[in-house]
């Protein structure tokens, strides 16, 4: 399966704005890249091979999810080798994938991926929560056991919550997501039942947008 | 937002990505607009099942039919078992999430005697009746296939027929049949049972009555009905270069055991090694060309994207042209950066061409299966194999630059001595100080070779499988010899199997109908996954044998009489009791026996027919 297009100069760099949801929100970060790797590989788009003693298909990520939680804002940079359309490349992929992993967009990045400073989420909870009560435990200081790179230890991550508004059972949430100042939204979502005396209550993330520093949407 | 329970569960377990399916390449249909639903079960984890090439061709042969459809299932993880017990909720196929009892056919494949238990378990947790005799008119058909099914008898109780030799037309057949029944009226379970078991290759056990004699073993096998076969001959596919051969694969999302292409190349093996059941069950030996396999895999590397083709087969340096498919491989994997790799190697066949064209490349080691320690024991079973072509052999890759080597041997085969054992410890002494001697081996890089040891079984279908098995505690023993000759080497790794294991294994191996009991005794214990190590519980199984008033050593360690019944002789899979009784006075005359190609040993399979296979034709 040869690349048909003419090579390139250099290598091309493409980003590819994809969405994880349905029973790919089971599946781990490291699985997703393998999976991926071998979409790239079935579906004749002229990826371009990190160089080195064991050469693969470079794919860079902007953030991740955890397993359970989906998205619709995931990003991912490669680069081509050979000539093909941004089109062509949409609709190579997504046949080379399940629908699960819907690919939303595909063109020539002007922005660095680690230009993204916040993520928005949609929290839904197994009950609606109540507004006044979630407002008020905004206003408290969140401790929250945080996985670092020194080991587990008790954070307050408010000064990471931009802003969350609640309605019915569905909390909109904008938190930090830069490099270095990142809020995992299970973190979150667990610091807030926590302080709601709700611990047990079930939940679903999905990560709707991610944005710049200036707050406009991230692409 | 509603939450249902699964959704619930699976984000409570590990590795959720086991259960859900939606894998890329999944058989997804219309359940209304299929006349017949096939579930099939791997009785251990996905990893390991979605691995197996068998369940891949068979999962695409039966959905090549518009009006059936297949869908996978595994055995769930420990946690996994534990939510659907809590919650009381049957296990589910893959593609439709629909109750395994719902289907019309439960198929599992029996790929080792040690995933017995686990077929008992998965049928618990799909709510199915265990046993055949309490099943209704409601419940799915349950049927087995595989290597196992060779002898299937121990696990006769459980199952309502199996498939016995290879599938890929007789599955078929079986659902046509059923369809057939289900559309004209004539369908009950006890019909159906009956019309199966005219067809060739299909043995429902309930319709044969065994006997025993006084001294436990079995007199005789009688078959209820005058129109079913006295004995079953397996099926084969008999032009491979004809058959079904699967043109894409489910891509799991989760890493699997093998995440490679699996090309097989034939089927059947020339070498007739005696302890080998696979070397006898899949006689004759049936071979590919190298266009269609090429074909196959181009068509295979298009549709999942995997970086490795894994040349399939019993012994791949036998295949007649390896060397040109191997060369016509090469012209497009080299540039779509696609490894081939070649298990199975024999050292005569391990040369410096082949060695280039190879990526083991990537890995620093080889693998070889000398089986036994002295040239002696190796004409016992067969073993054609010389402490000089294994040292050329090693050379080679040292030559290239590699420093380990994996010997297997097997301990406890049959006229052992422990000169035997330690001719183990001595032949990886001599691949040792054949690395120090090679002027081309990595000079900054000590050698090593692991000397991995697993505990001889005698298996049904082979030229052994009268021998006893040794008791456990002198294969403890013979462990001993060899961890005493061994340990004071320098750069000799030894690693062995349990013996324990190996004892239940070779209990079930050989074992008869009444150990369907012993099963199901294990299963109200909660015993599974005796494969693995950690679930492996021995004490348990010697308590099951007790209360079932079972003695493990009749079927493991006894002597077995040429002349008696074997459970298995309700199989015919080709080769002669005649010739195994042959091959089984040569091997202790230390005679060996030439290969298929070199000279016809007359071993019967022959008489299955088979394309491309070095047998002579039978004239009917």
């Amino acid at each position: 399966m040869l690349p048909k297009g003419n090579l390139l100069r250099e290598p091309r760099a493409i980003r590819i704005k994809f969405a994880k949801t349905g029973k790919l929100r089971f599946i781990s970060h490291l699985d997703l890249c393998r999976t991926l790797n071998s979409a790239f590989l079935r579906s004749g788009i002229p990826i371009w091979y990190s160089q080195g003693f064991n050469p693969r298909p470079k794919m860079v990520f902007a953030l991740t999810v955890s397993v359970g939680a989906e998205s619709v804002a995931e990003y991912l940079d490669i680069r081509i080798t050979h000539e093909m359309s941004e089109s062509e490349i949409a609709k190579r992929l997504q046949a080379a994938v399940t629908p699960d992993l819907a690919i939303l967009e595909v063109y020539r990045p002007a922005t660095k991926l680690q230009d993204v400073e916040y993520s928005e989420y949609a929290i839904y909870t197994e009950h609606p929560l109540d507004p006044d009560a979630v407002a008020a435990a905004l206003k408290q200081p969140m401790m929250v056991m945080v996985h670092g790179k020194k080991g587990d230890k008790e954070k307050d991550i408010t000064p990471q919550i931009i802003s969350a508004t609640v309605s019915g059972d569905r909390i909109d949430a904008r938190l930090a997501a830069g490099q270095g100042n990142f809020l995992n939204p299970e973190n979150f979502i667990k610091g807030l039942l926590a302080a709601l005396d709700d611990p047990d209550c079930f939940y679903h993330i999905c990560r709707t947008a991610c944005y710049t520093a200036d707050g406009t949407l991230f692409r | 937002m509603n939450f249902d329970l699964k959704e619930k569960i699976l984000r409570s377990v590990t590795k959720p990505g086991r259960y859900i399916g939606g894998e890329f390449g999944e058989i997804l249909k219309d359940k209304n607009a299929v006349k017949c639903r096939f579930a099939f079960a791997f009785p251990d984890t996905y990893e390991i099942g979605m691995s197996n090439l068998g369940v891949r061709i068979l999962y695409g042969v039966l959905n090549r039919e518009e009006d059936i459809w297949c869908e996978r299932c595994y055995s769930p993880w420990v946690d996994m078992e534990e939510q659907l017990r809590t919650h009381n909720l049957p296990m589910w196929a893959h593609e439709s999430g629909d109750p395994l009892k719902d289907f019309d056919f439960l198929g599992f494949t029996l790929q080792y005697e040690m995933c017995y238990t686990n077929v008992v378990n998965l049928l618990d947790l799909a709510q199915i009746p265990l046993l055949s005799k309490d099943r209704s008119e409601e419940d799915p058909i349950v049927i087995g296939g595989g290597p196992c099914t060779y002898n299937p008898e121990p696990v006769c109780d459980f199952f309502d027929l199996f498939s016995i030799g290879e599938g890929e037309d007789a599955l078929v057949e079986i659902c046509r049949l059923y369809i057939n029944m289900k559309e004209n009226g004539t369908y009950s379970r006890k019909a159906f049972l009956h019309e199966a078991a005219k067809l060739q290759g299909f043995y429902v056990p309930s319709l044969y009555d065994v006997t025993y004699k006084a001294d436990g073993t079995i007199e005789a096998y009688t078959p209820i009905y005058d129109d079913i076969p006295k004995r079953i001959t397996k099926r084969i596919m008999k032009d491979l270069d004809q058959s079904y051969y699967p043109e894409k694969v489910v891509m799991p999302y989760i890493e699997t055991v093998h995440d490679r292409i699996m090309l097989e190349v034939y089927r059947g093996c020339i070498r007739g090694c005696r302890f080998c059941q696979a070397g006898m069950t899949y006689r004759p030996v049936r071979e590919k060309t190298p266009e269609v396999l090429n074909k196959q895999a181009k068509t295979l590397y298009e549709a999942t994207g995997y970086d490795e083709i894994s040349l399939s087969s019993l012994s791949i340096s036998d295949y007649t042209c390896l060397d040109t498919l191997t060369t016509e491989l090469l012209e497009w994997t080299d540039e779509a950066k696609v490894s081939l790799s070649l298990p199975s190697l024999r050292v005569n066949s391990f040369t410096p061409e082949l060695m280039e064209k190879i990526s083991g490349v990537r890995a620093s080691g080889i693998t070889f299966a000398p089986e036994a320690g002295t040239q002696r024991l190796r004409d016992v079973i067969n073993k054609n194999l010389t402490e000089e072509d294994l040292l050329r052999a090693c050379n080679v890759a040292f030559d290239y630059g590699k420093s380990t080597v994996k010997l297997y041997f097997m301990n406890g085969l049959p006229t052992e001595t422990d000169d035997d054992i330690r001719g183990i410890a001595e032949l990886a002494r001599s691949v040792v100080s054949a690395y120090y001697k090679n002027p081309n081996a990595m000079k900054n890089r000590a050698p090593t070779v692991t000397v991995s040891v697993s505990c001889f079984i005698p298996k049904p279908w082979t030229p052994f499988q009268w021998e006893p098995q040794y008791t456990m505690e002198e294969l403890r023993r013979k462990q001993t010899v060899l961890f005493e000759a061994v340990s004071k080497m320098k750069h000799v790794t030894y690693k062995w199997h349990d013996a324990k294991t190996s004892h239940l294994e070779g209990v079930f191996a050989r074992g008869d109908r009444r150990l369907s009991k012993a099963l199901l005794a294990a299963h109200r214990r909660g015993i599974k996954f005796d494969s693995w190590d950690e679930f492996f519980d021995y004490d348990a199984w010697m308590a099951v044998f007790e209360e079932c008033g079972i003695d493990p050593a009749f079927y493991a360690n006894r002597a077995y009489s040429e002349d008696e019944v074997l459970a298995w002789d309700i199989i015919d899979c080709g080769v002669t009791k005649e010739f195994l009784k042959r091959e089984r006075k040569k091997a202790y005359a230390g005679v060996t026996t030439p290969s298929c190609r070199e000279q016809c040993s007359g071993c019967g399979a022959n008489k299955l027919g088979g394309e491309r296979s070095c047998c002579p034709k039978v004239t009917s």
